[in-house]
């Protein structure tokens, strides 16, 4: 069952509760796009979907393409899976020691944790490439810190609450960073620009500090 | 061969950017669409000179910029109220103009914009477009993003944007904008909410507080988001599911102090929302300086689609078509 919301002029959220049709919307994304015309951005969240639209474009036969889109459908094939290469060096990791701290976790440990684990892509905003990527082990985590880091590097590997995350650019952040990836998540002149789309899976690779340096340099 | 023609920016002022009508099409991988703060007046800075609506233009904040041309053109400066000058360079003479008009200069002239008397944001287009490489689809300047003409980057002194003579229509008459289409930047500020998102979750009490105060625009208010000070609402729902942010969007964090979402917004955010502001309310807003007053009224999704439909047909006509315009 979707939801239909109104919220702007010409925006459309389409939402939903059960992980079927949840796991569906990207399927739903892909048919709107194919089916309908002026269509000018279709954003895919965890467990919604806005549409947003030329004032040109026909909501009726939007909705009927939503209303008849049967999830049941919807072949789930093998997801696309993404690695990321990541040196968890604590020179690279600045809230390394208070996640030990927190979690009364060794330092080994959060690693194991974090690099063992199989993360899902729920949603990409925040900043260009920046993908919400659930599947967090339990032991591993945490509140948002109480106050921001003013500045965290680009490549980033940061934690939060159930999800993980790369900050493909340095900004301002909340979550505690564990490490950091040599890898490009958002370039303008490459094609794809950003590796991932919501429902990729991505695992993470411990690469040591030299082969973070070497993969900087060759990038 | 001669150099092209170009206008060079002798000063830039504090924040002065290239838009078009915006980046569509990759919000899916976190891209913010940027363009004009105000649509209206981008819209009508292109419109009196017979340009397409999606003509790159300046969006100039504030003001105290100023301009040299190389070649004769025909320009547009609409939106806040920013004295004009413009300087011959063949008799040093100048002369006082207003905006929401078109002007004509020759080569070598300088146009002055001076320091907004109301409102914020003035557009400055010319006739045929300035010529800008375009990144992913648009010239719209995203500073964060690193994204449009510069790299994105605050237009600054000894930047050059080239223009196109041969684009110009010799026979454009002078134009203006009629008097009732002239907003007046210092009334304060009714914004439509179209109820949507969370709306359901706020207390009764709390869309009452919404509903029947004054806010004022606070200082930390950017082309990202406008905030409002005044009393606080009090019973916030729990943030949610991260979801995609619609333009417009009335966030509340935990403080009870609502933000307008505005261009610059990002795409994902997971705070509880209001709904949306009516899109020419926003683009209204962000001609407001801090401390002016803005309330809220609650309407509908019919009544400010209508109203979005109507803004978008005009402007899509040319100017010569409509009817006593």
């Amino acid at each position: 069952m979707y939801c239909i919301d109104y919220v702007n002029e010409d925006s459309i959220l389409v939402s939903c509760k059960n992980s079927k049709d949840c796991s569906s919307l990207p399927a739903l994304s892909q048919i709107l796009k194919q089916q309908l015309r002026g269509i000018l951005d279709i954003i895919v969240a965890a467990d919604s979907l806005l549409i947003v639209l030329e004032y040109t474009a026909d909501i009726d036969a939007l909705l009927s393409v939503v209303i008849q889109f049967n999830p049941s459908e919807v072949v789930s094939g093998s997801a696309n899976v993404i690695n990321i290469p990541v040196c968890y060096e604590s020179k690279l990791a600045p809230d390394l020691a208070e996640v030990c701290q927190l979690s009364k976790l060794s330092a080994d440990q959060v690693k194991d944790l974090h690099q063992q684990a199989r993360y899902q892509v729920k949603a990409i905003g925040f900043m260009p490439g920046f993908a919400y990527l659930k599947g967090l082990p339990a032991q591993l985590q945490l509140p948002r810190k109480a106050v921001p880091a003013s500045k965290v590097a680009a490549g980033s590997l940061a934690i939060a609450e159930d999800m993980t995350a790369v900050y493909p650019a340095s900004s301002p952040g909340g979550w505690h960073i564990i490490g950091q990836s040599p890898m490009q998540l958002f370039n303008k002149l490459s094609e794809p620009m950003c590796p991932f789309k919501v429902g990729d899976e991505v695992r993470f690779v411990a690469i040591t500090y030299q082969e973070f340096i070497a993969f900087k340099e060759n990038r | 061969m001669s150099s092209p023609a170009a206008m060079n920016i002798i000063r830039s002022g504090p924040h002065t950017l290239v838009v078009d009508q915006g980046r569509f099409g990759y919000q899916d991988i976190g891209v913010s669409p940027g363009g004009p703060a105000d649509l209206h007046a981008y819209y009508w800075a292109n419109r009196l000179l017979g340009n397409s609506v999606n003509c790159a233009a300046l969006e100039v904040t504030i003001g105290g910029a100023q301009f040299q041309f190389s070649h004769s053109c025909t320009i547009a400066v609409c939106g806040a109220k920013m004295p004009i000058t413009v300087t011959s360079a063949n008799t040093s003479t100048s002369i006082n103009l207003a905006t929401w008009q078109t002007i004509k200069v020759n080569a070598g002239d300088r146009l002055s914009l001076a320091p907004a008397r109301s409102g914020l944001r003035s557009y400055l287009t010319i006739s045929g477009g300035f010529s800008v490489r375009p990144e992913l689809g648009s010239v719209s300047s995203s500073i964060k993003q690193k994204l449009g003409a510069f790299n994105g980057r605050l237009l600054a002194a000894g930047d050059k944007l080239e223009y196109i003579t041969s684009c110009q229509h010799p026979a454009l008459s002078q134009q203006q904008v009629p008097n009732r289409f002239l907003p007046d930047y210092q009334q304060t500020l009714k914004l439509a909410l179209i109820p949507s998102y969370q709306f359901q979750q706020f207390t009764q009490k709390d869309i009452d507080t919404l509903r029947h105060q004054t806010y004022t625009l606070s200082e930390l208010s950017d082309r990202m988001g406008l905030r409002l000070i005044g009393d606080p609402l009090v019973d916030i729902p729990p943030s949610g599911e991260s979801e995609a942010i619609a333009l417009g969007a009335v966030q509340v964090p935990p403080n009870g102090l609502p933000i307008v979402l505005s261009v610059d917004k990002q795409t994902i955010g997971g705070y509880p929302k209001l709904g949306c502001i009516a899109r020419l309310d926003l683009y209204a807003l962000n001609q407001r300086r801090p401390q002016q007053a803005v309330q809220f009224y609650i309407s509908s999704w019919q009544a400010q689609r209508q109203r979005w439909l109507a803004f978008q047909q005009f402007f899509s006509i040319p100017l010569g078509v409509t009817r006593n315009a």
